[in-house]
């Protein structure tokens, strides 16, 4: 767990969820979502347009191909009836029509397609750089699971559900019209038969859906149950062994399965009914246009071929509106998508810095005056802090657990800005530089390493990634890490998995500090491991840490004695508050907090 | 070659358990694709025979058969897949309480070959696969493969040649879809490498992002995004082009099938072998057909996905648990104060296939004793003490608990002597009360507050409105580390077990809250023997013993002052977390 996530006292954390829920739930109607996502994707319009033609291009298609069907069977009336010639023409028609269908069907996909991930890819693009520009204190704030969800599942659902939806309504809109025309044109009777029995299709599908999607929301609230429960008891399944508890775990998932078990099976009934119900409208609606039809033949009111055209316009004509039906809830989904995307995508950029001048000549000199600071307005946190540090001087920063000692890391490298008062470095105050200018003055390893899945030099060059491979190997050996990975099989080269889980925490730790070590900056930001390194390689890390510190003025937030001891000021911290401060000679002889402090430590359990 | 192993699980044996409703609901199905079979039949009777004999009665009578079938159609599908979504989703319920109950049953030495991911996954997505699996293939064994041979069938009784155009074009349709799936399959496979690995940037970004912008790299990962999303992209348009080329290619051989019927047609009815209103039929015939077939491509994929998760269960379930009760048992008095008497005799041990964790260990604890166990990360300190539990079998030499070999217990017996505080503090969701209850479900207030106490856990525990009922949410995520490290010792504490073992179950606590812990356990509990593995020797410096370990093998065993004396290990450890000692 990281210590910059948990940034205060838990009712802090309650404000900050509260702001955060509101910030997510913001909504924005639906036109003007839409509009957002067509403007998003406005370079690519073309595709879009196209597609509409193709669309139309296929309805006509769509609309000519019963006409010729019918047309050829008219022709086929009984034996020594057939009208080749005619046959023969209606068959071209046809081959024509067909072939114009299936290229405009094709180009109208894969315009659509086009458009669709053209978009995706532009606006997963703008998310990320928001993720670059937005103030550390969203990132801090945010889950960052959900701020995964959003980029991912959020833009997924969203491109598809609009283009889905879009593929179905401009197919769906122009084939509706398009028969519609076709068949007031060939007889108005039969049109009026279909135009009637068309809304009890929706009717029915409308009815199922209603009743499936109260069944499939209960199941999907179940679903999520069990596998919050199954991932948390086979997650700790080691401690239900350890405390035998494996029998109450499996009753208990037992009961929630067969409720599960039980929604389930209505909801997947009801959903599973969608497709005979549209058969059995189709039925009836292919039964009735037949018979009238016959009816009507018999009369001589029409060709026999006029019955086949119309069984097929019949189902053109109702399939659209069973698809844009089905389509509705995916579509509501891609618009609570769409503005979950765009609520972040809103969010403020962190205070612009481009016109302000780069720091130039830094020699490690750093004024805190008066400053105040807190996370969550109208409380207070950091009260009037003044500290003067000057260049080479050793800070260490103490305190109990969660005490806030990151807030300090936090306001030095302008990863927030202090609410009043300012800090100087060089006699430059840090807000009227560029943050660039300033981070790269300092060189920063934070107890949470953090490597990104390449090799070990890639890593190690980070910060300079044309440094040549003797100044690598030159850091590498200043932070103790060179004789490990020339061991390695691949030495430098070597493949770093998933956030390092093939190295140490320790081993993690010297290549972060190596790569810190390539760069040479004149201040330090070192935040000691408090435990579960190896005592091993932490022997390592330490003689690292004192390397480097030489010379530099550093901040470091402190676990071992060593360090606290020899440093040149020691910010005392508790509860987000700086509470004393001195050397620590002097604050043993205050007797307070930190002499309490460091007494605890060597507390023998068996001497009192 | 691969050897084929017994399949320990097959989830269509499931389907035994539902004999009857598995037989009707295909039947029922079938009955359902007879039904819509003749509705094209009857037609051509109506146009052939009512048209031309202008005999309205006729045309009546047999629409309304038409109409008796489509409703006959309609019931028999809804008796169809009722019972297939009973059946089917029973079958997710069984096969869900089989695999959890299994993995409740398999050992620490199992479970270590299976991520909790895995577990996860498998439980919840491959049992999904398979009972929505079961349930398609329940609503469509019948029906898809009926309407396909009833149709050929019924088109052959018509007119034999015109169904030859079928039989040429079907191989076609089937070659053709095949062939399209099977470019398709792959590029879903890259598809979801790329959505990987767009995912793992971000979520590197994410939690790197006071390195990122220390460093000030966000134009160049900006950048590392920007090619990840478009290999994703490139894929995804990729495969969505070979997609659309699907439905249109099927349409176009149909359509030019159905010319092709034209054609011949033509020529059947102008020789007298075929009637107009049965040329009308061959084209309902070819109409269903090709959606038949599309829909047993569908259906070869379900059994695909089905056939995989089950292998993936299947691996699951041939993994045996191998710790077992033994035939005779040796009785447990839990009054007995000399359960915490705790012996390793010549004890080696290596997880699978590895090198070995523990080496010759050789020692006796007596009841009230504490034993220190020390050394770096990976160096076996909590092997150690997984194979007290019996979470691990030795792998030679022996350990006993109260002078007989723990294999001579009931495992469950032995978990109970033992309060065991893990290296994660994890807690479940619940109250504090139902966590202070696992070790002993029917503990009173009184000895979870004794418990909570000790744990140095009760002070903040006393500060909820509701006391014991404050609310643990999932993980325990509700509470600090620190917090949720004091209540996972009280927890092990609760029914005062005869064995303690706090594995590294300190590290979030601060050096005073610790010492005060450890008096606590020591004055509380005085007849426990407590194992404390740890990294600080200050947490270990009054133990009876400490056992230095460093990559699997024992350095040495002695009192804290003995190890200073002679372990160079023990010393470097103890001088560099406490540098003010040294010289």
């Amino acid at each position: 767990m990281s210590d910059y996530k948990r940034l205060s006292s838990s009712d802090m954390r309650d404000n900050y969820t509260k702001k955060a829920h509101n910030r997510y739930h913001k909504n924005h109607g639906a036109i003007s979502t839409l509009k957002k996502v067509f403007h998003y994707a406005r370079e690519y319009r073309f595709y879009l347009y196209f597609a509409l033609l193709m669309d139309i291009v296929n309805t006509v298609c769509i609309v000519f191909l019963p006409i010729y069907t019918g047309k050829c069977i008219n022709c086929i009336v009984a034996p020594g009836n057939v009208n080749f010639t005619e046959l023969y023409k209606n068959m071209l028609m046809m081959g024509i029509v067909a072939i114009i269908d299936v290229i405009s069907i094709f180009t109208s996909k894969l315009c659509l397609s086009h458009y669709n991930y053209k978009g995706t890819f532009k606006i997963r693009d703008l998310l990320f750089e928001k993720f670059q520009k937005m103030p550390i204190s969203y990132i801090d704030t945010s889950s960052h699971g959900d701020l995964i969800s959003r980029m991912i599942n959020d833009i997924d659902i969203m491109t598809d559900g609009f283009l889905e939806g879009l593929a179905t309504a401009l197919s769906g809109i122009t084939t509706i019209i398009g028969t519609l025309i076709a068949m007031l044109m060939l007889n108005l009777k039969l049109s009026a038969l279909i135009i009637i029995l068309t809304p009890i299709s929706l009717v029915v599908s409308y009815i199922i859906v209603k009743r499936s999607k109260k069944y499939v929301k209960r199941e999907v609230d179940l679903q999520g149950e069990i596998a919050g429960y199954l991932e948390e008891y086979i997650g700790g399944e080691r401690i239900v062994k350890a405390f035998n508890h494996e029998e109450e775990s499996i009753d208990n998932f037992n009961k929630i399965n067969g409720t599960y078990a039980k929604t389930a099976t209505k909801s997947v009934f009801y959903t599973s009914l969608t497709n005979p119900s549209t058969r059995f409208v189709n039925g009836i609606v292919y039964g009735s246009v037949g018979l009238l039809g016959c009816v009507l033949a018999i009369q001589g009111e029409i060709m026999v071929g006029i019955i086949t055209t119309f069984l097929t316009y019949a189902n053109n004509f109702g399939t659209p509106f069973a698809d844009i039906s089905s389509q509705i809830s995916d579509i509501q989904q891609a618009f609570a998508a769409a503005n979950r995307v765009f609520n972040v995508l809103n969010e403020p950029n962190e205070s612009s810095d481009e016109k302000q001048p780069d720091l130039l000549n830094c020699t490690g000199e750093v004024e805190i005056k008066n400053v105040n600071f807190s996370y969550v307005p109208k409380t207070t946190l950091i009260q009037n802090l003044n500290l003067s540090v000057k260049q080479g001087q050793k800070v260490a920063i103490v305190g109990p657990t969660g005490c806030g000692k990151s807030t300090i890391i936090n306001l030095l490298m302008r990863f927030y800005d202090v609410n009043s008062g300012y800090i100087t470095v060089s006699d430059t105050p840090i807000k009227e530089i560029s943050r660039s200018s300033l981070r790269n003055k300092y060189g920063m390893v934070l107890q949470d390493t953090w490597l990104f899945n390449s090799t070990i030099r890639d890593n190690i060059a980070y910060g300079n990634p044309n440094a040549p491979i003797e100044d690598i190997i030159e850091a590498a050996k200043l932070a103790g890490i060179h004789d490990y990975i020339e061991k390695l099989p691949k030495k430098y080269d070597t493949e770093i998995i998933e956030g390092g889980s093939n190295l140490s925490q320790g081993e993690k730790q010297l290549i972060c500090i190596a790569r810190v070590m390539l760069l040479k900056p004149p201040m330090l930001i070192l935040d000691e491991a408090t435990s579960n390194i190896d005592t091993r390689t932490e022997k390592q890390v330490q003689e690292a840490f004192d390397r480097m510190m030489q010379g530099r003025t550093s901040f470091v937030v402190a676990h071992r004695l060593s360090t606290i001891t020899s440093a040149d000021i020691i910010l005392v911290m508790n509860k987000g508050q700086i509470i004393e401060q001195g050397t620590h000679a002097e604050l043993l002889k205050k007797k307070g907090f930190y002499a309490n402090l460091y007494n605890s430590q060597f507390e023998k359990s068996n001497a009192s | 070659m691969k050897k084929k192993t017994k399949k320990e699980f097959f989830c269509y044996s499931y389907l035994k358990r539902y004999k009857v409703k598995a037989f009707l609901s295909p039947f029922f199905k079938g009955l359902e694709t007879v039904t819509e079979l003749f509705v094209p039949l009857i037609m051509a009777r109506i146009i052939d025979y009512g048209i031309s004999a202008n005999d309205s009665r006729f045309i009546i009578t047999n629409g309304i058969l038409i109409l008796v079938l489509n409703i006959l159609g309609l019931l028999f599908a809804v008796i169809s897949h009722k019972l297939a979504a009973d059946i089917s989703m029973n079958i997710g319920k069984d096969v869900r309480d089989d695999i959890f109950a299994h993995i409740n049953d398999l050992s620490h030495a199992e479970l270590d070959k299976f991520s909790t991911t895995t577990l996860l996954n498998r439980s919840v997505n491959d049992v999904r696969n398979i009972q929505n699996g079961i349930g398609s293939i329940l609503r469509m064994i019948m029906r898809a493969p009926c309407l396909l041979i009833g149709s050929l069938v019924l088109s052959l009784f018509i007119n034999i040649k015109l169904s030859l155009i079928f039989i040429v074009i079907i191989p076609v349709l089937i070659l053709v879809i095949w062939r399209i799936m099977k470019i398709l399959k792959p590029l879903l496979i890259k598809i979801k490498t790329h959505l990987d690995k767009t995912t793992n940037v971000t979520r590197e970004n994410l939690t790197g992002v006071r390195v990122v912008r220390a460093f000030n790299k966000q134009a160049h990962e900006t950048e590392k995004f920007k090619n990840a999303n478009y290999d994703l992209i490139s894929t995804q348009i990729k495969h969505a082009k070979w997609d659309a080329l699907l439905a249109p290619l099927i349409s176009t051989i149909i359509n030019l099938a159905t010319i092709a019927l034209f054609y011949f047609g033509g020529i059947e009815v102008n020789a007298g072998d075929l009637t107009q209103g049965q040329l009308i039929a061959f084209i309902d015939y070819f109409a269903t057909i090709s959606v038949c077939i599309l829909a047993l491509a569908n259906l070869v994929i379900i059994v695909n996905r089905l056939n995989a998760s089950n292998d993936r269960i299947n691996e699951l379930f041939c993994v045996k648990n191998s710790i077992k009760d033994p035939a005779n048992p040796v009785d447990v008095d839990f009054e007995d104060v000399n359960l915490g008497k705790v012996e390793f005799k010549d004890v080696n041990f290596s997880y699978s296939d590895m090198k070995n964790a523990v080496t010759d260990l050789s020692f006796t604890a007596e009841p009230g004793d504490i034993i220190g166990i020390i050394g770096g990360t990976g160096s076996g300190k909590s092997s150690i003490t997984n194979l007290i539990p019996r979470f691990y079998d030795v792998s030679s030499g022996e350990i006993l608990i109260n002078d007989h070999n723990i294999k001579k217990y009931r495992v469950e017996d032995i978990r109970n002597i033992i309060g065991l505080v893990p290296q994660n503090p994890t807690l479940f969701t619940g109250t504090i009360r139902s966590n202070m209850c696992w070790r002993k479900p029917d503990a009173t207030d009184e000895e979870i507050v004794k418990a909570l106490k000790i744990a140095q856990a009760f002070d903040f525990v006393n500060e909820y409105p509701e006391f014991l009922d404050h609310k643990v949410n999932k993980g325990g995520k509700n509470f600090s580390g620190g917090q949720r490290q004091r209540l996972t010792i009280a927890r092990a504490l609760v029914g005062n077990p005869h064995i303690i073992i706090l594995d590294d179950a300190s590290s979030a606590l601060d050096f005073a809250t610790d010492a005060k812990l450890r008096k606590a356990i020591r004055t509380s509990l005085a007849n426990a023997t407590t194992f404390i593995v740890t990294q600080r020797t200050n947490s270990i410096r009054d133990a009876t013993k400490i056992i230095v370990v460093d990559n699997g093998n024992i350095i040495d065993i002695g009192t804290h002052d003995e190890l200073l004396e002679r372990c160079q290990i023990y010393s470097e450890i103890h001088y560099s977390q406490n540098k003010k000692e040294a010289k």
